[in-house]
């Protein structure tokens, strides 16, 4: 019951949204479906609820994981957009709200989906909803950003079903032939391995695509940085892990079927140039959300190259980095929106001294980077580093060296561009200053974020790390 | 298989080549809508017209795919003006021989496919990969925000006709949620289209260019200059 709960209320709540006419009325009910989820998560996570729908739902350690990521994560944008939307001059969208919750309910899916079919109609519902958000400011450029994002994902995700459908065909012709993930673990040393790899191909390029993974990645800056900020938060910090799980899942099946060998290189393959790409494209950045869009190509490529490692260390720390970069980029798309409001411009070069201008923002931002690049004491900081001995431990100190680099490289090429929009000379454009009341509508659910992404570098929670592994042995397959 | 699906099969190859070989958007829609109905068709005949499993996919798919998509791709492009594109990437006596080729290149590959799935025969195989090639095809040579969304429903034509010999597999619903998501994807895609048309003028998504990165446009212009 509580699963179904948690995918039907977001969609029943967006539809009521739908039908009232105030404005106010429907920022409340948005805030409100987005605490009765936390709750609603929050008890399921607590009780451990049976599987639902034959099976086809059902909440196990990385939907755990994801779910409450996605549910924490959406609370926090919630708050935030009941302060942002109240200040940024906007055309008239009824729709906002509706669709918002409809994205809502659809990533809710995604994460407790156990079906590999139902997975990929939650995947694809998550563009469609998510891509009228991205057309939010009705601008030239939001448009081109919302039509690249549609046909480019749709396209991507289309091969994803091609590979589901691969996997299917992999299957012995005697025995259940479903496609949950436990049947498919269960029947995993049976399958047809040239068909098992001919599918992971397909579902690594697919829900790469939507992962942001380099050489497909070319929509996710546009979509990323032409979404109003909350929702970048969302498409950054929600989306992409969702997408990330869908790859996961298809690496419990390869790796029960024995194929551990073969998925590596493609996902260290894709992991490195996804680092290399997003790394090239902060040096001297013009655009500050787009900064933040191409740090986004690169940490994806950091949780390939951690799942690509092989070892249930590596897994371990793709996992956690996955946690500490939806609370880091957050937080980022948070302080990005503020300046937005605070200088009117989208222009690195224009913001300059940021500190005396909006010290709320400017801190925020300042700390949105140390958390990002993997400073100590952030939580980045241990999953990088938990991934870098993991490459260490198998063996691989040619390509932790090069992880090394292209991490130094990230936080260097970043910096240039951010520090001297906070410390710099102050001058350049000026929009309008915050209330206070406002400073803090929009300031609190950043600065929690924050607060997480240091709290979880300095410790982590036993439920936290019980979850973590457990998820790293379902990846791996008990493999050490 | 029976002789009335090999009939059916042979259609939806034939129908692919005139897909890419066709430069009229009013064309390329028909032929799409013929091709969801013979997909329709074959989600009857190959599963028995006594599963009622096979009748929900197929009223679906002909009801979706074969109607009410084509009927509003039809309005969106009469909406957007949109009647033919004059100058594609690849020209169309060229994207002809590619599809015929990708033909040939379907049944090498669909011979190669596992005895389990060789219960439909080799054509469903090739008939499959041949209409997620010519999609593809659509997809990259063509300019126009339409016809790229007529090359991804073909593409997802493919995929689902390669679904049909794995029907057993699939939960109603899990199809279901396939057919509405691909739908609910049309619509929004005819919206950002009809939204294109009215804030450019055009529905040329090649001219699309405002977002590209600082260094890619000065090279542009260098190649320009």
């Amino acid at each position: 019951m509580i699963l179904t709960a948690l995918v039907l209320c977001p969609i029943l709540l967006g539809a009521l949204a739908w039908s009232l006419p105030r404005r106010t009325a429907r920022r409340a009910v948005l805030v409100g479906a987005s605490l009765l989820q936390v709750l609603l998560a929050g008890a399921a996570m607590w009780r451990g609820p049976a599987p639902e729908w034959g099976g086809a739902l059902a909440l196990d350690p990385l939907g755990k994981l994801f779910l409450g990521v996605t549910t924490l994560l959406f609370a926090a944008a919630s708050l935030y957009t009941f302060g942002y939307m109240a200040l940024h001059r906007h055309p008239r969208k009824r729709h906002y709200v509706p669709v918002l919750l409809f994205f809502l309910g659809s990533m809710t899916l995604a994460t407790l989906s156990q079906h590999l079919g139902l997975f990929w109609v939650a995947l694809e519902a998550t563009t469609l909803s998510s891509a009228p958000l991205v057309y939010f400011d009705r601008s030239e450029k939001s448009l081109e950003a919302a039509w690249k994002y549609l046909i480019l994902c749709s396209v991507g995700i289309a091969l994803a079903l091609a590979g589901t459908f691969f996997l299917a065909l992999a299957l012995p012709a005697e025995g259940p032939g479903s496609l949950l993930v436990a049947d498919l673990v269960a029947q995993a040393p049976l399958m047809s391995a040239p068909w098992l790899k001919v599918g992971f191909l397909f579902l690594l390029v697919g829900y790469g695509t939507k992962m942001g993974l380099a050489p497909m990645h070319t929509w996710l800056p546009d979509a990323h940085a032409e979404a109003p900020p909350p929702v970048s938060a969302l498409l950054s910090g929600a989306l992409l892990n969702c997408a990330f799980l869908g790859i996961l899942r298809a690496l419990e099946v390869m790796n029960a079927a024995g194929l551990a060998s073969f998925v590596q290189k493609p996902l260290l393959a894709f992991g490195f140039l996804s680092m290399a790409t997003g790394t090239a494209f902060l040096i001297r950045q013009p655009d500050y959300k787009r900064l933040l869009a191409y740090s986004s190509v690169e940490h994806m490529g950091i949780l390939a190259v951690g799942v690509g490692l092989g070892s249930a260390q590596g897994i371990f720390g793709a996992l956690l980095h996955a946690l500490n970069h939806s609370l880091a980029k957050g937080l980022l798309f948070f302080a990005a929106g503020l300046i937005f409001l605070v200088t009117g411009t989208k222009s690195a070069a224009e913001v300059r001294g940021l500190l005396g201008r909006s010290p709320l923002a400017a801190a925020l931002f300042a700390a949105g980077f140390f958390a990002i690049t993997g400073t100590p004491p952030f939580g980045l900081f241990v999953s990088e580093f938990t991934i870098l001995s993991a490459a260490f431990s198998a063996g691989h100190a040619v390509l932790a060296v090069l992880y090394l680099a292209l991490l130094v490289a990230a936080f260097t090429a970043m910096g240039a561009v951010v520090l001297p929009m906070v410390f710099g000379r102050p001058g350049g454009a000026r929009g309008e200053s915050l209330s206070a009341r406002n400073s803090w509508l929009l300031g609190a659910p950043a600065a929690l974020l924050g607060l997480a992404s240091l709290g979880l570098g300095l410790w982590i929670p036993r439920g936290l790390m019980v979850l973590l592994k457990a998820g790293a042995v379902l990846v791996s397959g008990g493999h050490p | 298989m029976s002789g009335f699906a090999q009939l059916l099969l042979v259609t939806v190859l034939l129908l692919d080549v005139s897909l890419a070989a066709s430069s009229r958007l009013a064309v390329l829609i028909r032929a799409f809508a013929l091709q969801a109905a013979a997909v329709a068709a074959l989600a009857l005949v190959l599963d028995g017209p006594g599963n009622p499993h096979a009748w929900a996919v197929a009223s679906g798919t002909l009801l979706l795919k074969g109607l009410l998509i084509p009927y509003f791709l039809g309005r969106a492009s009469e909406r957007t003006h949109a009647v033919k594109e004059q100058e594609p990437l690849v020209p169309y006596g060229v994207s002809l021989l590619l599809a015929a080729a990708g033909v040939a290149l379907s049944f090498a590959l669909a011979s190669r496919l596992p005895e389990a799935t060789q219960r439909s025969g080799i054509l469903l195989g090739a008939a499959a990969f041949a209409t997620m090639f010519t999609g593809l095809l659509i997809l990259v040579s063509r300019g126009t925000a339409l016809a790229q969304v007529a090359g991804y429903l073909v593409l997802e034509n493919g995929i689902f006709l390669f679904g049909l010999s794995l029907l057993r597999h699939m939960p109603l619903l899990v199809e279901m949620g396939i057919l509405l998501d691909v739908f609910a994807g049309t619509f929004v895609m005819g919206i950002v289209v009809y939204n294109i048309h009215r804030t450019f003028d055009h529905i040329d998504v090649r001219a699309l260019t405002a977002l590209k990165e600082a260094a890619d446009r000065e090279e542009g212009m260098e190649e320009g200059a």
